[in-house]
């Protein structure tokens, strides 16, 4: 504290003042996506956390939500200076700090622009089945045949608000795998638009894509040929923009199937 | 360019696991204050938003692996703004490169963000980037944090007298190059009225 009030006193040098203006000018440019820093924050610290417990689907810490209730004091001062760069993130803002989870944290930017997109785990050596530390916020429609070989559990990422949203897929296999299809249609009709999408899997390993369909979007992810997977747990995460009305999780759907390396076929699916 | 990044892997990072819930919530708070200014550091060290954001959460990530010794420094803040400054050093060189590889199809705030700078606010970045890291660091650290040299110094953990050089040569590097935009510029705008104030008397 003492040392802001040291730093504020000194002004740098006396013939600099436009560099100190056009510095400022210039960073204010820049509003955080708390979204994508927490998502990526997460991702790399999940995959820190991973050695110590190998491939567990549940017990990780429910870290995401605490900090970005802290983040929202400060948030809720933000303001939309410049009209591209618009982010409104009402985390709790003005409102308790002990705000229920499951209510709005975070808004994500909903110009043509904006992306919510979690970059992948890039730099991070992550291995396929780095998982990322978020947990679901209410658990979804548990698979058909939880011993099988193929399970997958949809849940939505609790760093949703009512503009951003983002679903978490967790895929499990038993056995290693050669195909593997994953296919979410995600409900809310043309307003509702893709912010991105990411995966525990390597970007080498799969073909991604998304379309707009008249019912909303539809991602599908596809295990490129000749790639096969080790039987684990591997993450999907599902980002969009989500209208005021119309969009409703629980009419997103998620459908998996997978041939095993033996050539059984299997499929589960189920909604968010 | 030697690497001023601080040690911050290996022995600690085991211990990251199963820590008290007392640090996290330490962190949470240090995170809140800061993610955003931090980020704003990156983006005049990066000059790209999505990469900006990125290393704001790598820098994070990393100082949430080592949070005990953050904690214990004299001035926390600053050994972070540090990790920014050495990750954004590697990162400017690395940018390319991810940008063919993960990113499938985030729309680009960064290209969005382009329509949104002033002439002078693009002759700034333009001229801040072709900086070397250092230098960089050093300039955004004196006049927009307002540190002192010897803070600097601190905070990037590299001699005073470097800072001191670097600084003014990165101070008159920059006036230059950006008078020589704005006069370009203003000579562009010169021609242009005289045009138009000629098409009106005919």
């Amino acid at each position: 504290m003492n040392r802001t009030n040291r730093q504020r006193a000194r002004d740098p040098q006396p013939d600099a003042g436009w560099l100190a203006a056009a510095l400022r000018e210039q960073a204010h440019q820049h509003e955080a996506d708390p979204g994508r820093i927490s998502a990526r924050f997460e991702h790399l610290i999940a995959g820190e956390r991973r050695p110590a417990e190998p491939r567990r689907a549940e017990p990780r810490r429910h870290v995401g939500p605490a900090r970005l209730r802290l983040i929202g004091v400060p948030l809720g001062f933000l303001v939309l200076a410049s009209a591209i760069v618009a982010v409104a993130v009402s985390l709790g803002l003005g409102n308790s700090p002990a705000v229920h989870p499951s209510s709005k944290v975070a808004a994500l930017p909903d110009g043509p622009g904006s992306t919510a997109a979690t970059s992948g785990p890039g730099s991070l050596s992550a291995s396929s089945m780095a998982l990322p530390a978020t947990t679901p916020a209410r658990s979804a429609t548990t698979p058909a045949r939880p011993a099988g070989p193929l399970t997958a559990a949809g849940t939505v990422d609790p760093h949703s608000s009512q503009y951003w949203a983002q679903e978490n897929l967790t895929v499990t296999t038993t056995r290693p795998v050669r195909e593997l299809d994953v296919t979410v249609a995600v409900s809310g009709g043309p307003a509702v638009r893709s912010t991105g999408a990411w995966t525990t899997l390597l970007p080498g390993e799969v073909e991604t894509t998304v379309r707009s369909v008249p019912d909303g979007l539809v991602y599908a992810i596809t295990l490129k040929a000749g790639q096969t997977l080790q039987p684990t747990a591997y993450m999907f995460g599902f980002q969009f923009n989500r209208p005021g009305t119309g969009h409703e999780f629980t009419l997103d759907t998620y459908r998996v199937s997978a041939v095993t390396t033996d050539g059984a076929t299997e499929s589960a699916s189920g909604t968010f | 360019m030697e690497c001023y990044i601080p040690c911050v892997r290996d022995a600690e990072s085991a211990a990251a696991i199963g820590r008290p819930g007392a640090d996290r919530a330490a962190f949470d708070v240090f995170f809140a204050d800061h993610y955003r200014e931090l980020a704003r550091f990156a983006y005049l060290l990066t000059g790209d938003h999505h990469a900006a954001d990125d290393v704001t959460a790598e820098a994070m990530a990393e100082a949430w692996k080592s949070w005990a010794r953050v904690a214990s420094a004299d001035w926390p803040l600053a050994y972070v703004r540090r990790i920014v400054a050495n990750i954004a050093g590697a990162r400017t060189k690395r940018l390319v490169r991810e940008r063919n590889g993960w990113r499938l199809w985030s729309a680009g705030r960064g290209e969005q963000s382009e329509d949104s700078d002033t002439d002078a606010a693009l002759d700034l970045r333009k001229a801040l980037l072709r900086m070397p890291a250092r230098k960089r660091a050093c300039v955004v650290l004196r006049y927009y944090y307002g540190l002192s040299e010897r803070e600097t110094a601190e905070t990037l953990g590299i001699a005073v007298g470097t800072v001191k050089s670097q600084t003014s040569r990165g101070l008159e590097e920059l006036a230059a190059q950006l008078r020589g935009s704005r006069s370009a510029r203003s000579a562009e705008r010169g021609r242009n009225r005289r045009s138009t104030a000629e098409g009106a008397t005919r």
